[in-house]
């Protein structure tokens, strides 16, 4: 059986092995072609700023919905909750943070969040209107709120810092103060929110590259586009021995 | 399924090196002044979105200014995150930009003053760009990109803020 298979090798043309390993392999390689131009141009194309929201995908990927959140009431009765990499005013996404809210300070008609790094001043109706680094703050924010005349105050391990009332500068002092509170965000909105937290999380870049390597695949993916690289040697070998041996031609 | 682990958190690491305030300090040695604010118009927000290739994304940017002087604390994305940078503009030059703080994995050599050195001088150009090549560092191709539109927009934003009454 064996001698038989190797018999029908030798006496095979290469043209013929050529023919049959190009037709076989030919869909990969346009897969190769067009998934390796898309990476070389990922930043041109945006790839990285363009998220997938296909659900079997994310599930294929392990992205399960977001339900870690901190979340803070305001006044009116929305909420502002940071879950994942990103802020919500009720289910409607106002800011990308690096990490969780730690207090919310409702000043002259200002929202102001802060995370241990930064703070962010919303409009009422959420848009971003300054985002600035805490480090404007000696220490890692720990708390916000507001005193009795209304004005944004912040606690660090340094001390009480108390806002202008363009929130622009911070300046050590003893006021007394109310916290604000994180509490439990409502499950219907938690639900909302992890989902479009979830279908920001997968990029078409990575899929581009996981597609590239074989490992959208699952683990063998990459050694499947080892042999299709392999295939892409035989065809170069059969290729050079056609052009260039008498019996190839 | 595929066995990929996915942070739902930002998992990077956090590289302070110089705080803003100490880039203030440096900047304005006799005291510094209060922050100011120049409101991102629609007009300068076209502009920013113009040199940055996106929203600029606020509607307010604070600075500090004395005379001729002034001083921008911007954030830009290089890779993934952004890159906190401190620039000084005096005169409608740029006379200093410091790397503050780099969230990137890679291409963390912007900060040295190798790179940085090469934007002192710099004007903006009628386009919208430096006036002037900035030789760019292999493997930190959008960190250097970052750095160059920041300087471009605290260019921008400078000529505004002084022509602001």
């Amino acid at each position: 059986m064996i001698k038989r298979i190797v018999n029908e090798i030798r006496q095979r043309p290469p043209y013929k092995w050529h023919r049959h390993i190009g037709t076989l392999a030919a869909i990969f390689f346009v897969f190769l072609a067009v998934t390796g131009v898309a990476i070389n141009h990922a930043d041109a194309l945006k790839l990285d700023q363009r998220h997938l929201a296909s659900d079997w995908l994310l599930d294929w990927y392990g992205i399960d919905p977001e339900t870690d959140s901190v979340s803070f009431a305001i006044v009116d009765g929305r909420r502002l909750t940071g879950t994942g990499a990103s802020l919500y005013l009720d289910a409607r996404r106002v800011a990308t943070t690096d990490d969780m809210p730690v207090g919310l300070a409702e000043a002259n008609g200002v929202l102001a969040i802060a995370t241990a790094n930064e703070i962010l001043l919303l409009t009422p109706d959420g848009n971003l209107l300054e985002r600035s680094a805490a480090n404007l703050i000696p220490g890692p924010i720990e708390k916000l709120g507001i005193t009795a005349k209304g004005q944004a105050i912040a606690k660090t391990p340094v001390g009480i810092f108390l806002a202008d009332r363009n929130l622009l500068a911070w300046k050590p002092s003893q006021a007394t103060a109310t916290w604000s509170q994180a509490t439990a965000v409502p499950a219907q909105l938690l639900e909302k929110i992890g989902k479009a937290e979830r279908r920001r999380m997968l990029t078409l870049e990575r899929v581009f590259l996981d597609l590239h390597s074989g490992r959208l695949f699952g683990s063998w993916g990459p050694y499947f586009m080892d042999g299709v690289a392999l295939l892409l040697l035989v065809l170069v070998g059969t290729g050079l021995y056609m052009r260039f041996s008498k019996r190839g031609q | 399924m595929m066995g990929v682990c996915f942070f739902t958190r930002p998992s990077f690491a956090i590289d302070t090196y110089q705080n803003p305030e100490n880039f203030l300090k440096e900047a304005f040695p006799n005291a510094t002044p209060q922050a100011k604010i120049l409101w991102i118009t629609k007009t300068r927000g076209e502009v920013a979105r113009r040199i940055l290739g996106h929203n600029f994304g606020a509607l307010r940017q604070r600075y500090w200014r004395n005379g001729e002087r002034t001083v921008w604390i911007l954030d830009e994305i290089g890779k993934m995150h952004p890159i906190t940078t401190g620039i000084l503009v005096e005169g409608g030059a740029i006379k200093r930009i410091r790397v503050l703080i780099y969230r990137e994995s890679r291409g963390g050599e912007v900060r040295y003053p190798f790179f940085t050195e090469q934007f002192e001088g710099a004007t903006l150009t009628k386009n919208l760009k430096l006036d002037r090549h900035i030789d760019g560092i292999s493997g930190a191709t959008l960190s250097v990109r970052a750095l160059t539109h920041l300087a471009e927009l605290a260019l921008y934003l400078h000529g505004e803020a002084i022509n602001t009454p």
